[in-house]
């Protein structure tokens, strides 16, 4: 059965144009999905798809002026604001894409694990683990390079309990071999029977490690396939929109719009 | 010519992280750079733009160093869009920031008319970076240091706004320096490769083309 299943989603926002009026546009238009245990489910799209919207969607943490519509439902039962906080603390982690989630008043030794330091022995196990010198926990987020403060992003959720987890573009900003071994370690935690959401649009990345890959366009789901389809687009009738963002890679075509034509550069 | 002569750099109390590095490129001319990460590329590239000083070394555009006041010749883009605007000004005034931009530079970057009434919070990564671009691209312009400028996006929007960004720098002669970690991606772009691990060593010196 799937761990997480998300039925009929919109979300929209309320935004002001002056004093009085209101308008309200939907940035994710009526999107199904579900993820299994066990499993990686690549979400792919281009930004302003709606795939970080979804992920903020499932983990509740929205701005006040969006309005949600449809069915989240984790482990068979909806998931309500009464259980939120709890799921959240216990159940789902999310890797957010912005490295500014860090806080940046506090060394990163302190934000690691969810309410305690680690102790020193551990410090150095995460160390080794996650590819840091020794020193670089003691630091503030300021201090770390792009690439490391995403990897301590990465950490946090890697060395929580959480069943759903859910990676917002975990690989930007990081070298290709450091890249390849996040992704394997993702792999490693859903074979322990998580579950694991990337979102990201490194999609050949993704196509190597995931088992399922879903593609976004402005906030509708246009596909759903496995990765060998994904990455064989020839081969099979896919969405044309999946064809072209495959193609678009610089190691492919890098065709610049859907039709197949190509600027030159 | 952007030319960095023997830089040296490092945090305050820490080791230099880059160690006499010496970095030309030409004017018009497409220059990658790539190293591991933690190895000093974005700070040679906020040095070479002088938003940083380095302890030792100079940064010239064709002899001169940067000027200090007005528009600076070398302008850097850096690979969080949403960290470089602010949050509170609509993209209407994020956009004339630094010059009132064209509508030919706002088509050619696939900026549309909807987006200017709205805050940076309401709009995605890749529509952010466009504006970033378009404000940066000044008349006086010469070198543009693009520093892990596409990783945020996915590889369509990646494909359409380094192709439209290399053919607006060919016609204008601006020199480009593209630092990312995607090997593919700068030998689809640039005429030049140079890594940093091999040049920042204490007396070399490489002359990218």
């Amino acid at each position: 059965m799937a761990l997480l299943e998300v039925h009929d989603l919109c979300v929209g926002f309320r935004m002001y144009r002056s004093f009085y009026r209101r308008s309200l546009g939907f940035a994710v238009d009526h999107l199904s999905l579900s993820a299994e245990p066990g499993q990686i489910l690549g979400i792919v799209g281009a930004s302003g798809s709606g795939k970080s919207l979804l992920a903020h969607a499932i983990m509740g943490l929205l701005p006040h002026n969006t309005v949600v519509q449809g069915e989240i439902s984790y482990d068979g039962q909806p998931i309500t604001k009464q259980r939120l906080p709890e799921l959240r603390r216990t159940e789902l982690a999310l890797i957010p894409q912005s490295i500014s989630y860090l806080d940046p008043l506090k060394r990163v030794r302190s934000q690691l694990i969810e309410g305690r330091t680690p102790d020193a022995e551990e410090l150095e196990q995460i160390a080794e683990r996650f590819g840091f010198q020794p020193g670089d926990l003691a630091k503030y987020p300021f201090q770390l390079s792009g690439g490391m403060a995403r990897r301590i992003l990465l950490a946090t959720a890697m060395l929580s309990s959480a069943r759903l987890i859910i990676a917002d573009e975990p690989t930007p900003g990081l070298p290709v071999d450091l890249a390849r071994q996040m992704l394997a370690d993702f792999r490693s935690l859903a074979d322990e029977g998580r579950s694991v959401i990337i979102i990201s649009h490194d999609v050949d990345l993704i196509a190597a490690v995931a088992d399922r890959v879903a593609i976004l366009n402005r906030g509708r789901l246009v596909g759903e396939m496995s990765s060998h389809e994904f990455t064989h687009p020839d081969e099979s009738d896919t969405d044309p929109y999946a064809k072209a963002l495959w193609k678009a890679l610089p190691q492919n075509d890098f065709i610049t719009s859907v039709s197949g034509k190509a600027d030159s550069c | 010519m952007l030319s960095a002569r023997n830089i040296t750099f490092g945090y305050r109390g820490h080791q230099p992280i880059l160690n006499h590095v010496t970095l030309e490129v030409a004017e018009g001319g497409r220059t990658g750079l790539v190293a591991p990460s933690g190895y000093g590329k974005s700070t040679l590239g906020k040095i070479m733009a002088g938003w940083i000083r380095p302890r030792h070394g100079t940064v010239e555009v064709d002899g001169k160093p940067l000027a200090r006041t007005g528009v600076c010749p070398v302008q850097y883009i850096n690979q969080n869009p949403e960290l470089s605007v602010n949050p509170r000004w609509r993209m209407r005034e994020v956009l004339v920031e630094c010059w009132d931009v064209d509508q030919e530079t706002r088509d050619s970057l696939g900026i549309e008319d909807a987006w200017l009434e709205r805050f940076p919070g309401e709009l995605s990564g890749g529509e952010l970076q466009r504006f970033c671009i378009a404000r940066v691209l000044h008349p006086g312009l010469r070198y543009l240091i693009a520093d892990e400028m596409t990783t945020m996006l996915d590889p369509l929007t990646q494909a359409q706004i380094c192709t439209r960004l290399v053919a607006l720098a060919s016609q204008r002669g601006i020199g480009l320096l593209f630092i990312s970690h995607n090997p593919a991606l700068l030998k689809r772009l640039c005429t030049t490769i140079i890594r940093l691990d091999e040049i920042n060593v204490p007396g070399e010196v490489r002359v990218a083309s």
